[in-house]
Protein backbone atom coordinates (compact mmCIF):
# COMPACT_ATOMS: atom_id res chain seq x y z
CA UNK A 1 0.00 0.00 0.00
CA UNK A 2 1.08 3.57 -0.63
CA UNK A 3 1.18 6.43 1.87
CA UNK A 4 -2.27 7.76 0.90
CA UNK A 5 -3.94 4.42 1.53
CA UNK A 6 -2.07 3.87 4.77
CA UNK A 7 -2.92 7.37 6.07
CA UNK A 8 -6.55 6.61 5.48
CA UNK A 9 -6.22 3.69 7.89
CA UNK A 10 -4.33 5.53 10.61
CA UNK A 11 -7.35 7.07 12.33
CA UNK A 12 -8.80 3.66 13.14
CA UNK A 13 -5.42 2.07 13.74
CA UNK A 14 -4.61 4.69 16.42
CA UNK A 15 -7.77 3.73 18.28
CA UNK A 16 -7.23 -0.02 17.93
CA UNK A 17 -10.24 -0.63 15.68
CA UNK A 18 -8.37 -1.86 12.59
CA UNK A 19 -8.98 -5.25 11.11
CA UNK A 20 -6.04 -7.66 11.28
CA UNK A 21 -4.97 -7.23 7.66
CA UNK A 22 -5.09 -3.42 7.96
CA UNK A 23 -3.10 -3.51 11.18
CA UNK A 24 -0.37 -5.62 9.61
CA UNK A 25 -0.17 -3.29 6.63
CA UNK A 26 0.03 -0.13 8.76
CA UNK A 27 2.70 -1.54 11.06
CA UNK A 28 4.81 -2.65 8.13
CA UNK A 29 4.48 0.75 6.47
CA UNK A 30 5.16 3.05 9.44
CA UNK A 31 8.25 1.01 10.24
CA UNK A 32 9.84 2.32 7.08
CA UNK A 33 7.97 5.62 6.47
CA UNK A 34 8.81 8.44 8.90
CA UNK A 35 6.15 10.80 7.52
CA UNK A 36 3.36 8.28 8.08
CA UNK A 37 4.81 7.42 11.50
CA UNK A 38 4.58 11.14 12.46
CA UNK A 39 1.04 11.21 11.15
CA UNK A 40 0.24 8.25 13.37
CA UNK A 41 1.77 10.05 16.36
CA UNK A 42 -0.53 13.01 15.75
CA UNK A 43 -3.58 10.75 15.87
CA UNK A 44 -2.29 9.14 19.05
CA UNK A 45 -1.70 12.55 20.62
CA UNK A 46 -5.26 13.60 19.77
CA UNK A 47 -6.49 10.40 21.42
CA UNK A 48 -4.47 11.13 24.55
CA UNK A 49 -5.92 14.64 24.74
CA UNK A 50 -9.44 13.30 24.38
CA UNK A 51 -8.77 10.78 27.13
CA UNK A 52 -7.97 13.65 29.49
CA UNK A 53 -11.65 14.37 29.68
CA UNK A 54 -12.09 11.12 31.60
CA UNK A 55 -10.58 12.90 34.56
CA UNK A 56 -12.23 15.49 36.72
CA UNK A 57 -14.97 15.49 39.26
CA UNK A 58 -18.50 16.76 39.25
CA UNK A 59 -19.49 19.79 41.32
CA UNK A 60 -20.29 18.90 44.94
CA UNK A 61 -23.82 17.61 45.47
CA UNK A 62 -24.37 16.80 41.80
CA UNK A 63 -25.35 13.16 42.28
CA UNK A 64 -27.37 13.79 45.40
CA UNK A 65 -29.42 16.43 43.62
CA UNK A 66 -29.73 14.07 40.66
CA UNK A 67 -31.44 11.45 42.79
CA UNK A 68 -33.54 14.08 44.53
CA UNK A 69 -34.79 15.35 41.17
CA UNK A 70 -35.56 11.88 39.86
CA UNK A 71 -37.29 10.82 43.07
CA UNK A 72 -39.45 13.93 43.25
CA UNK A 73 -40.60 13.25 39.71
CA UNK A 74 -41.16 9.50 40.01
CA UNK A 75 -42.16 9.17 43.65
CA UNK A 76 -43.86 12.43 44.63
CA UNK A 77 -44.55 12.50 48.32
CA UNK A 78 -47.37 14.22 50.16
CA UNK A 79 -46.21 16.94 52.46
CA UNK A 80 -46.27 15.63 55.97
CA UNK A 81 -47.47 18.12 58.61
CA UNK A 82 -45.40 17.41 61.67
CA UNK A 83 -48.00 19.06 63.97
CA UNK A 84 -50.80 16.92 62.53
CA UNK A 85 -51.07 14.76 65.61
CA UNK A 86 -51.31 17.86 67.77
CA UNK A 87 -54.06 19.32 65.61
CA UNK A 88 -56.00 16.07 65.79
CA UNK A 89 -55.65 15.90 69.55
CA UNK A 90 -56.82 19.46 69.96
CA UNK A 91 -59.75 18.81 67.68
CA UNK A 92 -60.87 15.79 69.66
CA UNK A 93 -60.41 17.66 72.94
CA UNK A 94 -62.51 20.57 71.69
CA UNK A 95 -65.31 18.25 70.57
CA UNK A 96 -65.23 16.50 73.94
CA UNK A 97 -65.35 19.81 75.81
CA UNK A 98 -68.30 21.04 73.78
CA UNK A 99 -70.10 17.74 74.43
CA UNK A 100 -69.54 18.00 78.16
CA UNK A 101 -70.67 21.63 78.20
CA UNK A 102 -73.88 20.77 76.35
CA UNK A 103 -74.53 17.92 78.76
CA UNK A 104 -74.06 20.17 81.80
CA UNK A 105 -76.35 22.85 80.36
CA UNK A 106 -79.09 20.32 79.62
CA UNK A 107 -78.81 18.92 83.14
CA UNK A 108 -79.02 22.36 84.77
CA UNK A 109 -81.95 23.37 82.59
CA UNK A 110 -83.86 20.22 83.48
CA UNK A 111 -83.33 20.80 87.17
CA UNK A 112 -84.56 24.39 86.98
CA UNK A 113 -87.58 23.63 84.90
CA UNK A 114 -88.77 20.73 87.09
CA UNK A 115 -92.17 21.67 88.81
CA UNK A 116 -92.72 21.04 92.50
CA UNK A 117 -93.06 17.36 92.31
CA UNK A 118 -95.97 15.43 93.67
CA UNK A 119 -93.55 13.75 95.97
CA UNK A 120 -92.44 17.02 97.58
CA UNK A 121 -92.33 16.48 101.27
CA UNK A 122 -94.22 18.67 103.65
CA UNK A 123 -93.54 18.89 107.27
CA UNK A 124 -96.43 18.41 109.63
CA UNK A 125 -96.76 18.51 113.32
CA UNK A 126 -94.48 16.21 115.27
CA UNK A 127 -95.93 12.92 116.36
CA UNK A 128 -94.45 11.24 119.39
CA UNK A 129 -91.29 13.24 119.15
CA UNK A 130 -90.72 12.26 115.57
CA UNK A 131 -91.15 14.58 112.64
CA UNK A 132 -93.57 12.97 110.25
CA UNK A 133 -92.85 13.85 106.67
CA UNK A 134 -95.61 13.08 104.30
CA UNK A 135 -96.19 13.77 100.69
CA UNK A 136 -98.71 16.48 100.02
CA UNK A 137 -101.05 13.98 98.54
CA UNK A 138 -100.81 11.02 100.76
CA UNK A 139 -102.84 8.04 99.94
CA UNK A 140 -103.72 5.50 102.56
CA UNK A 141 -101.82 2.79 100.81
CA UNK A 142 -98.58 4.72 100.95
CA UNK A 143 -96.42 4.06 104.00
CA UNK A 144 -95.81 6.92 106.39
CA UNK A 145 -92.41 8.36 106.46
CA UNK A 146 -90.80 9.74 109.56
CA UNK A 147 -87.78 11.81 109.96
CA UNK A 148 -85.92 10.82 113.06
CA UNK A 149 -84.32 13.87 114.65
CA UNK A 150 -80.61 13.74 114.76
CA UNK A 151 -79.18 13.21 118.27
CA UNK A 152 -77.90 16.44 119.76
CA UNK A 153 -74.21 16.63 119.85
CA UNK A 154 -72.98 18.59 122.77
CA UNK A 155 -70.28 20.88 121.89
CA UNK A 156 -67.41 21.13 124.37
CA UNK A 157 -67.65 24.01 126.65
CA UNK A 158 -65.67 26.84 125.39
CA UNK A 159 -64.92 29.92 127.28
CA UNK A 160 -65.12 33.22 125.61
CA UNK A 161 -61.39 33.54 125.39
CA UNK A 162 -61.23 30.23 123.61
CA UNK A 163 -59.38 28.29 126.34
CA UNK A 164 -60.45 25.31 128.38
CA UNK A 165 -60.45 25.70 132.11
CA UNK A 166 -60.47 23.23 135.07
CA UNK A 167 -63.38 23.38 137.53
CA UNK A 168 -63.03 25.95 140.22
CA UNK A 169 -61.65 24.69 143.49
CA UNK A 170 -64.44 26.32 145.37
CA UNK A 171 -66.90 24.23 143.47
CA UNK A 172 -65.49 20.95 144.85
CA UNK A 173 -67.34 19.23 147.69
CA UNK A 174 -65.87 19.78 151.05
CA UNK A 175 -63.34 17.11 152.04
CA UNK A 176 -62.71 15.97 148.54
CA UNK A 177 -59.15 15.26 147.79
CA UNK A 178 -57.49 17.87 145.85
CA UNK A 179 -55.19 15.74 143.86
CA UNK A 180 -54.55 18.19 141.16
CA UNK B 1 -26.24 -11.49 28.57
CA UNK B 2 -26.93 -9.37 31.66
CA UNK B 3 -25.83 -10.76 34.98
CA UNK B 4 -28.38 -12.31 37.34
CA UNK B 5 -28.03 -9.65 40.02
CA UNK B 6 -28.81 -6.90 37.55
CA UNK B 7 -31.78 -8.81 36.15
CA UNK B 8 -33.11 -9.15 39.67
CA UNK B 9 -32.58 -5.45 40.28
CA UNK B 10 -34.39 -4.50 37.08
CA UNK B 11 -37.30 -6.78 37.96
CA UNK B 12 -37.60 -5.05 41.31
CA UNK B 13 -37.64 -1.74 39.46
CA UNK B 14 -40.41 -3.07 37.24
CA UNK B 15 -42.39 -3.72 40.43
CA UNK B 16 -42.03 -0.02 41.18
CA UNK B 17 -39.74 -0.32 44.18
CA UNK B 18 -38.03 2.93 45.02
CA UNK B 19 -35.02 1.33 46.71
CA UNK B 20 -34.32 -0.66 43.54
CA UNK B 21 -34.52 2.48 41.42
CA UNK B 22 -32.05 4.18 43.67
CA UNK B 23 -29.65 1.24 43.58
CA UNK B 24 -29.81 1.04 39.80
CA UNK B 25 -29.31 4.76 39.49
CA UNK B 26 -26.33 4.79 41.83
CA UNK B 27 -24.75 2.12 39.67
CA UNK B 28 -25.01 4.09 36.44
CA UNK B 29 -25.39 7.74 37.34
CA UNK B 30 -21.72 8.68 37.03
CA UNK B 31 -21.34 7.20 33.56
CA UNK B 32 -24.54 8.81 32.37
CA UNK B 33 -23.54 12.16 33.81
CA UNK B 34 -20.08 12.12 32.24
CA UNK B 35 -21.38 11.07 28.83
CA UNK B 36 -23.77 14.02 28.96
CA UNK B 37 -21.06 16.35 30.22
CA UNK B 38 -18.56 15.33 27.54
CA UNK B 39 -21.15 15.83 24.86
CA UNK B 40 -22.58 19.10 26.16
CA UNK B 41 -19.61 20.65 28.01
CA UNK B 42 -21.81 22.08 30.71
CA UNK B 43 -22.30 20.78 34.24
CA UNK B 44 -25.85 22.00 34.74
CA UNK B 45 -27.06 20.80 31.35
CA UNK B 46 -25.36 17.46 31.92
CA UNK B 47 -27.16 17.00 35.23
CA UNK B 48 -30.43 18.01 33.63
CA UNK B 49 -29.94 15.51 30.80
CA UNK B 50 -28.91 12.74 33.21
CA UNK B 51 -32.00 13.36 35.30
CA UNK B 52 -34.24 13.32 32.24
CA UNK B 53 -32.61 10.10 31.02
CA UNK B 54 -33.25 8.29 34.30
CA UNK B 55 -36.81 9.54 34.48
CA UNK B 56 -37.49 8.27 30.96
CA UNK B 57 -35.86 4.94 31.71
CA UNK B 58 -37.78 4.39 34.92
CA UNK B 59 -41.07 5.39 33.33
CA UNK B 60 -40.58 2.84 30.57
CA UNK B 61 -38.79 0.12 32.48
CA UNK B 62 -41.96 -1.94 32.61
CA UNK B 63 -41.58 -2.57 28.88
CA UNK B 64 -37.87 -3.35 29.06
CA UNK B 65 -36.83 -6.88 28.09
CA UNK B 66 -34.50 -8.13 30.81
CA UNK B 67 -32.71 -10.37 28.33
CA UNK B 68 -31.18 -7.27 26.75
CA UNK B 69 -28.39 -5.11 28.10
CA UNK B 70 -29.80 -2.44 30.34
CA UNK B 71 -26.84 -0.12 30.09
CA UNK B 72 -26.94 0.15 26.28
CA UNK B 73 -30.61 1.12 26.51
CA UNK B 74 -29.84 3.70 29.21
CA UNK B 75 -26.89 5.19 27.32
CA UNK B 76 -28.89 5.22 24.10
CA UNK B 77 -31.52 7.39 25.75
CA UNK B 78 -28.80 9.61 27.18
CA UNK B 79 -27.00 10.06 23.86
CA UNK B 80 -30.24 10.77 22.02
CA UNK B 81 -31.19 13.39 24.58
CA UNK B 82 -27.75 14.96 24.21
CA UNK B 83 -27.96 15.01 20.42
CA UNK B 84 -31.39 16.62 20.59
CA UNK B 85 -30.08 19.23 23.01
CA UNK B 86 -27.00 19.92 20.87
CA UNK B 87 -29.15 20.50 17.85
CA UNK B 88 -31.29 22.97 19.77
CA UNK B 89 -28.37 24.90 21.15
CA UNK B 90 -25.73 26.64 19.16
CA UNK B 91 -22.43 24.89 19.70
CA UNK B 92 -20.54 27.86 21.10
CA UNK B 93 -23.07 28.45 23.84
CA UNK B 94 -22.85 24.96 25.27
CA UNK B 95 -19.24 25.26 26.32
CA UNK B 96 -18.90 26.08 29.98
CA UNK B 97 -15.32 27.33 29.83
CA UNK B 98 -15.31 28.45 33.45
CA UNK B 99 -16.34 25.02 34.59
CA UNK B 100 -13.98 22.96 32.46
CA UNK B 101 -11.20 21.51 34.54
CA UNK B 102 -11.92 24.02 37.24
CA UNK B 103 -12.56 21.32 39.79
CA UNK B 104 -10.26 18.96 41.58
CA UNK B 105 -8.37 16.57 39.33
CA UNK B 106 -7.08 13.29 40.66
CA UNK B 107 -3.64 14.02 39.21
CA UNK B 108 -0.65 15.90 40.62
CA UNK B 109 -1.28 19.01 42.67
CA UNK B 110 1.44 21.07 41.00
CA UNK B 111 -0.33 24.35 40.18
CA UNK B 112 1.47 24.76 36.86
CA UNK B 113 0.54 21.27 35.74
CA UNK B 114 -3.04 21.68 36.90
CA UNK B 115 -3.31 24.93 34.99
CA UNK B 116 -1.93 23.28 31.87
CA UNK B 117 -4.36 20.41 32.23
CA UNK B 118 -7.22 22.81 32.67
CA UNK B 119 -6.27 24.67 29.54
CA UNK B 120 -5.87 21.46 27.54
CA UNK B 121 -9.22 20.17 28.68
CA UNK B 122 -10.85 23.44 27.72
CA UNK B 123 -9.30 23.26 24.27
CA UNK B 124 -10.43 19.66 23.84
CA UNK B 125 -13.97 20.66 24.75
CA UNK B 126 -13.93 23.54 22.30
CA UNK B 127 -12.66 21.27 19.52
CA UNK B 128 -15.17 18.55 20.36
CA UNK B 129 -17.92 21.08 20.36
CA UNK B 130 -17.31 21.92 16.74
CA UNK B 131 -18.01 18.36 15.64
CA UNK B 132 -21.41 17.38 14.31
CA UNK B 133 -23.46 15.57 16.99
CA UNK B 134 -23.18 12.09 15.44
CA UNK B 135 -19.39 12.27 15.30
CA UNK B 136 -19.16 13.80 18.70
CA UNK B 137 -21.26 10.96 20.10
CA UNK B 138 -19.06 8.16 18.77
CA UNK B 139 -15.86 9.96 19.71
CA UNK B 140 -17.12 10.55 23.24
CA UNK B 141 -18.27 6.98 23.65
CA UNK B 142 -15.11 5.45 22.22
CA UNK B 143 -12.18 7.70 23.10
CA UNK B 144 -13.44 9.20 26.33
CA UNK B 145 -15.77 6.58 27.77
CA UNK B 146 -13.97 3.57 26.32
CA UNK B 147 -16.90 1.59 24.91
CA UNK B 148 -16.24 -1.01 22.24
CA UNK B 149 -17.46 -0.52 18.67
CA UNK B 150 -20.08 -3.23 19.22
CA UNK B 151 -21.41 -1.47 22.29
CA UNK B 152 -21.44 1.86 20.48
CA UNK B 153 -23.36 0.36 17.58
CA UNK B 154 -26.04 -0.76 20.05
CA UNK B 155 -26.09 2.60 21.80
CA UNK B 156 -26.33 4.75 18.69
CA UNK B 157 -28.47 2.24 16.85
CA UNK B 158 -26.41 1.61 13.74
CA UNK B 159 -24.14 -1.06 12.32
CA UNK B 160 -20.61 -1.74 13.42
CA UNK B 161 -19.33 -0.58 10.02
CA UNK B 162 -21.14 2.73 10.37
CA UNK B 163 -19.60 3.25 13.78
CA UNK B 164 -16.15 2.62 12.32
CA UNK B 165 -16.83 5.08 9.52
CA UNK B 166 -18.00 7.76 11.93
CA UNK B 167 -15.01 7.17 14.15
CA UNK B 168 -12.68 7.50 11.20
CA UNK B 169 -14.32 10.78 10.15
CA UNK B 170 -14.58 12.10 13.68
CA UNK B 171 -10.90 11.55 14.45
CA UNK B 172 -9.80 13.22 11.27
CA UNK B 173 -12.04 16.20 11.92
CA UNK B 174 -11.03 16.47 15.54
CA UNK B 175 -7.35 16.37 14.64
CA UNK B 176 -7.79 19.02 12.01
CA UNK B 177 -9.64 21.29 14.45
CA UNK B 178 -7.08 20.59 17.16
CA UNK B 179 -4.22 21.53 14.91
CA UNK B 180 -6.00 24.66 13.80
CA UNK B 181 -6.34 23.62 10.20
CA UNK B 182 -9.19 25.06 8.23
CA UNK B 183 -11.74 22.32 7.96
CA UNK B 184 -15.09 22.08 6.32
CA UNK B 185 -17.33 20.48 8.91
CA UNK B 186 -20.33 20.10 6.64
CA UNK B 187 -23.38 18.14 7.71
CA UNK B 188 -23.38 15.12 9.97
CA UNK B 189 -24.70 12.68 7.39
CA UNK B 190 -22.95 9.42 6.68
CA UNK B 191 -22.59 10.35 3.03
CA UNK B 192 -20.02 8.36 1.16
CA UNK B 193 -20.60 5.34 3.29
Amino acid sequence: MGCEEIRDLLALYAGGESYDNERVAVEAHVAVCAACARELDHFREAGVNLARLREGSAPPGTFKSLWTGVRSDLFPRKTVDRSGWLDASLRYAAVTMVGIAIGVLIHVAERREAPPAAGTVAATAPVNGLMPVQPATLTPSQPRLFLRPQPRVTAPRVELDGNYYLPRVESLPAGAAKDF
Amino acid sequence: MPEAAEVSLIKRCQEGREDAFRELMEKYQRRVYWIAYNMLSNYDTAREIAQEAFIRVFRNIGRFDVKKNFYTWLYQITVNLCIDRMRKLSHGKTVDIDGIGGLADPGPRDPAETGERTETRARVHVALDRLPPKYKAVLTLRDIQGFSCEEISEIVGCTNATVRWRLHRARKLFRAIWEGKGVEIGDDSDAGF
